[in-house]
């Protein structure tokens, strides 16, 4: 069943971020939330997350598996690129998370503590572990922030050949972005759905 | 770098050294102030006796089960006072008044309470419990909340949280409370065996040897402690390492 969002609305004191949202994102789709900076995009994706609570409104028919890029890569600085990843879902055979991170340039960093990765290895590891993890819903905030050209081409096709029939939120400022994974867009202005 | 820190360490013991011998030798009364050559004579032939040991183990025993207590109990405490804020508030006022309170007058309070030979157990236990607890849960409230909330959208279990998210935040806490608790807890430990003078404790030798004005036991039993205390020192710091590093290696 598709997302529906009723009426949702967030302040946080006198600045109004969502006001009376309402939109609807398809199950099973690719949906982009797009907008200006400071217009509520990552506010809106924090509550459907469930990170924070809507001052009033509704979202309904959401999925309880959750798993996300955040907007920061929010790893375990002090563990390896495979732990990372194999902590956010046991069942994942060995191999299976090695292959992943190869698939995404990672393949010298498998065992590297993820404190000495530089940016771009750090947002790749991030989005293995959002892909890999159990989900019903996936969330990505930005998820090719800090890459370079060539690599975000090569993160846009894994994520591509792994979200298949995957219910997708993603944030980002690049329509090219959305353009590249055949998304359904939702522009964010003056805290609603302007598009 | 290494060998030249050690180089540098050797050379500064040395000079220390050397300017003990001076010193007594300018003064020239063993009573006030023995050679470092008289004290090793002397701790060579305290290392021959039974007693040396016996002395040696009873508060070594003592201390460092006063420690460890306070190391669990500091753990749980400060668990609960992270999870829960009212455990929080109402440790507040044992901790305040533990930390504030001269030693010596805890040290006269157990002699009330307790007999002489728990004595260093308890004040171990007090003077470490309050440097644990302040620091670990210092060590919980910094951990970053983004990473907790990233670890609920993955639903991670209590145990993931612990070993992957916890642990390694409150890792440099907890090995800066246990470094700084140790020493205190040696030192307040021999202090309460100098008041309360359990039989066969070091504090007891340090006692007689103050009594019969035998500087060069005290010395001797002096150089004993420093080396007792920074031998556990290290080899508790060890276990503390490894037992980190390999929850790491998980």
């Amino acid at each position: 069943m598709d997302i529906i969002i009723k009426d949702l609305c967030k302040s946080y004191g006198e600045n109004t971020v969502l006001d009376s949202l309402n939109a609807v994102i398809g199950k099973g789709k690719i949906t982009c939330l797009m907008g200006p900076s400071g217009e509520g995009k990552t506010t809106l994706m924090n509550i459907l997350m469930g990170i924070e609570k809507a001052d009033s409104g509704a979202v309904e028919n959401m999925p309880q598996n959750k798993s996300a890029v955040f907007q920061e890569d929010r790893l375990c600085e002090s563990f390896s690129a495979f732990t990372n990843v194999k902590i956010a879902n046991d069942s994942l055979a060995d191999d299976t998370i090695i292959s992943h991170l190869e698939q995404v340039g990672l393949g010298d960093a498998v065992y590297q503590q993820v404190s000495t990765l530089s940016g771009g290895q750090k947002r790749r590891v991030a989005l293995v572990r959002a892909l890999l993890a159990e989900k019903d819903i996936l969330f990505l905030d930005e998820p090719f922030k800090g890459l370079d050209e060539d690599t975000k081409k090569i993160v846009t096709g894994y994520l591509l050949n792994n979200t298949a029939d995957t219910t997708v939120v993603m944030v980002t400022h690049d329509i090219d972005e959305a353009s590249a994974l055949g998304a359904d867009v939702l522009y964010l202005k003056d805290g609603k759905i302007t598009l | 770098m290494k060998n030249k820190s050690k180089i540098e360490k050797t050379i500064a013991v040395a000079a220390a050294l050397l300017l003990w011998q001076l010193a007594s030798v300018i003064i020239g009364e063993e009573v006030l102030l023995v050679s470092p050559f008289k004290v090793l004579v002397r701790l060579s032939e305290l290392i021959f006796e039974k007693e040396f040991y016996s002395a040696v183990a009873f508060s070594f025993i003592r201390i460092t089960f006063g420690f460890v207590l306070a190391v669990a109990v500091g753990i749980i405490f400060a668990t609960a006072a992270y999870r829960w804020h009212w455990a929080e508030t109402m440790l507040w006022p044992y901790m305040s008044v533990i930390k504030a309170t001269p030693v010596a007058s805890f040290i006269i309070l157990c002699l009330i309470w307790l007999n002489s030979s728990s004595l260093p157990v308890f004040i171990s236990f007090l003077m470490a419990l309050p440097i644990i607890y302040t620091n670990m849960l210092a060590g919980f409230k910094s951990t970053d909340t983004k990473l907790l909330q990233m670890a609920d959208i993955f639903r991670f279990s209590f145990k993931k949280k612990l070993v992957y998210i916890y642990l390694p935040n409150i890792k440099p806490y907890f090995i800066s409370a246990c470094s700084v608790a140790l020493g205190l807890t040696w030192k307040a430990g021999i202090a309460a065996e100098i008041i309360g003078i359990p039989d066969g404790s070091m504090g007891e030798m340090l006692y007689n040897a103050k009594l019969y004005l035998a500087t060069a036991d005290l010395f001797s039993w002096t150089v004993t402690i420093v080396c007792v205390s920074i031998l556990f020192d290290k080899l508790f710091m060890k276990l503390i390492n490894t037992m980190f590093k390999r929850l790491e290696d998980l």
